[in-house]
């Protein structure tokens, strides 16, 4: 099976103080350390753990700059076969659909069965994977967290709904999925991991070479533009309750009920 | 017994490494140690920001030797204290006893990174070469001609993981030779309800035989009652944190650490000192598990120094010192 998974990369919020720019506009970007968007790890995971199963290749694309080709080497480095980068100057400033017209164009030019991206970015909002679907008139599911290959060019599939309930589905292939985190534990990728791919060529295709029309795509093309970022108002502060341990528990339990938290 | 098992464990985590096997909790750790040189993931530039408590700062100047400032002495912090709030204090009292014995003495602020004892230990060797490499180019530059540290994980790598280095010492050797020496002049307990127990911390004592410094550092302290815990010396118990264990919440009956409180109390102790950041969190932490929050307390050898110290008696020649450095 040959599966292409969709990443990118974006702050790493573990290892971040994010804080608002002056202007209000923007996160201060200066002392950022970025690396793969989490979800999408779990994604090439279970990639990777499908073509053990069932043989065939993983691809991973993002779109981007230079800049972004070490998180294709990291997931490289993880055991995808093959990294590209989907890189334009008339790329920057796209929308969602702009991201999810470059990576049509990019399927396009393959033949992929499944198309597997993270449940959402960490600096956006999950919107790609379900847009990509809808260009390619492929089918699609969201929240997956378990993937099971089935003869006959099916899937058999499970997503999270709500309460931690699961639902089981048959999609047919070629389909998107977008993976839950928790569908399995990604493996680590070590210093030697890296270095080991790090020669490794990264092909790069730009609007001409993927047949992307430039107005189709980019700043102009945007029609979700950002227009401001702003830190919540802190609202009341924490209740501190006061008494013996029995006394502590009972009101706890009291309140965690009028709040329907306990039934 | 001669069994030396602890190579043949790291060797196999090494493998395991290598084909990704690491469990999740302790993936962000080692990619934080990477990337920012420190497991907590914080700014590389907030790492001297320990250093700035304003009280602390006023009496006690501490110098970033990063090409402006030089001193004799290089006082190696590690993570645990440059960014744990609690084990900061023992970063503040190292100074304060570095510079009560008159030492010419800096740290090296953001260019130092994790000293990589764990990471090795936990067999990311290509990791920890790259901390270490970092660490002896910033070292040699700092132009320090001996290395001192209060954490005895620092201490074994700086000791025998690395190479061309100064000589490094742990605070618990620097203060009893200072203190024979008559530099540092230890003040009486005034709590005489206080009974110490030493506890060796794995890396200190079994690792590096240092078993007496630490002790002759107490039997100084005027009016000190010391007792020894049954299990003591190479046959003393880990405190159950070291290293990574720290991030990783591992399926036990019962934490050692609160096996090691009761030790204590056993011996008839109240005070718990210890000299390394990790036994600190691991035993503090134990005795509120184990129920004897107000019955045992637990404090760093130099917290205690420190505190049994003060600036009265820093020489002229020392003042004079700091204060044109």
């Amino acid at each position: 099976m040959e599966i292409l998974v969709c990443a990118k990369r974006v702050p790493d919020t573990s290892e971040n103080e994010i804080e608002l720019n002056r202007a209000g506009n923007d996160i201060e970007r200066d002392d950022l350390v970025y690396s793969v968007n989490e979800p999408d790890n779990y994604a090439v995971e279970e990639a990777l753990q499908i073509v053990d199963r069932a043989g065939g290749q993983v691809t991973v694309v993002t779109v981007g700059g230079d800049e972004d080709e070490e998180i294709l080497r990291r997931e490289m480095a993880m055991g995808a076969h093959h990294g590209v980068l989907l890189s334009d100057e008339a790329f920057n400033g796209s929308d969602g659909k702009g991201i999810a017209t470059i990576l049509k164009a990019f399927v396009e030019k393959g033949h992929y069965d499944l198309i597997l991206t993270g449940v959402q970015a960490e600096d956006a909002g999950a919107q790609v994977g379900g847009m990509l679907a809808a260009m390619l008139d492929y089918p699609f599911a969201s929240l997956v967290n378990s993937i099971e290959v089935q003869d006959g060019g099916t899937l058999k599939i499970s997503r999270e709904i709500e309460g931690g309930n699961k639902e089981m589905n048959a999609i047919d292939l070629p389909c998107v999925l977008s993976i839950q985190t928790g569908i399995n534990e990604p493996r680590y990728v070590g210093m030697r991991g890296i270095r080991q791919v790090a020669s490794r060529t990264i092909p790069v295709f730009d609007a001409s070479g993927l047949g992307v029309s430039e107005d189709a795509v980019g700043k102009a093309a945007a029609k979700v533009k950002r227009v401001d970022y702003f830190v919540p108002a802190a609202g009341k502060g924490a209740e501190m309750l006061a008494g013996s341990r029995e006394e502590i528990i009972d009101r706890l339990i009291e309140l965690m009920k009028a709040k329907g938290g306990l039934n | 017994m001669l069994v030396e098992y602890i190579d043949k464990i790291v060797d196999l985590r090494r493998g395991m490494v290598d084909e990704g096997k690491v469990p999740q909790s302790l993936q962000k750790p080692l990619k934080a140690l990477e990337s920012r040189g420190n497991p907590y993931g914080k700014l590389d530039k907030k790492r001297a920001d320990w250093v700035k408590n304003k009280e602390f700062q006023q009496s006690c100047e501490v110098k970033i030797l990063n090409g402006n400032h030089t001193a004799d002495t290089l006082y190696f912090v590690d993570s645990i204290t440059s960014y744990d709030d609690r084990i900061q204090s023992i970063g503040r009292a190292t100074s304060r006893i570095l510079r009560r014995a008159g030492t010419n003495f800096g740290i090296l602020g953001a260019a130092e990174k994790d000293s990589g004892h764990e990471v090795r230990r936990f067999g990311e060797e290509l990791l920890f070469m790259a901390l270490r490499d970092h660490n002896v180019e910033a070292i040699q530059a700092s132009g320090a001609w001996r290395i001192v540290t209060a954490d005895p994980h620092a201490y074994n790598a700086l000791k025998h993981d690395y190479r061309n280095v100064p000589p490094v010492e742990h605070i618990s050797q620097f203060i009893a030779r200072e203190v024979k020496a008559g530099t540092l002049r230890l003040t009486p307990v005034e709590d005489h309800s206080k009974v110490f127990t030493y506890h060796d911390p794995c890396y200190l004592g079994r690792h590096n035989q240092i078993y007496d410094a630490p002790r002759e550092v107490l039997d100084a302290i005027p009016g000190l009652k010391r007792v020894e815990m049954s299990r003591c010396r190479d046959r003393s118990f880990c405190c159950g944190g070291g290293g990574l264990a720290l991030f990783y919440e591992p399926k036990e009956d019962q934490r050692m650490g609160v096996k090691r409180v009761q030790m204590a109390a056993e011996a008839g102790a109240n005070v718990i000192v210890t000299a390394c950041p990790f036994c600190m969190v691991n035993i503090e932490d134990a005795i509120k598990v184990a129920g004897m929050e107000g019955k045992m307390t637990a404090i760093d050898l130099a917290e205690l120094v420190e505190s049994r110290t003060d600036d009265r008696f820093v020489s002229s020649v020392t003042a004079g010192l700091v204060g044109h450095a």
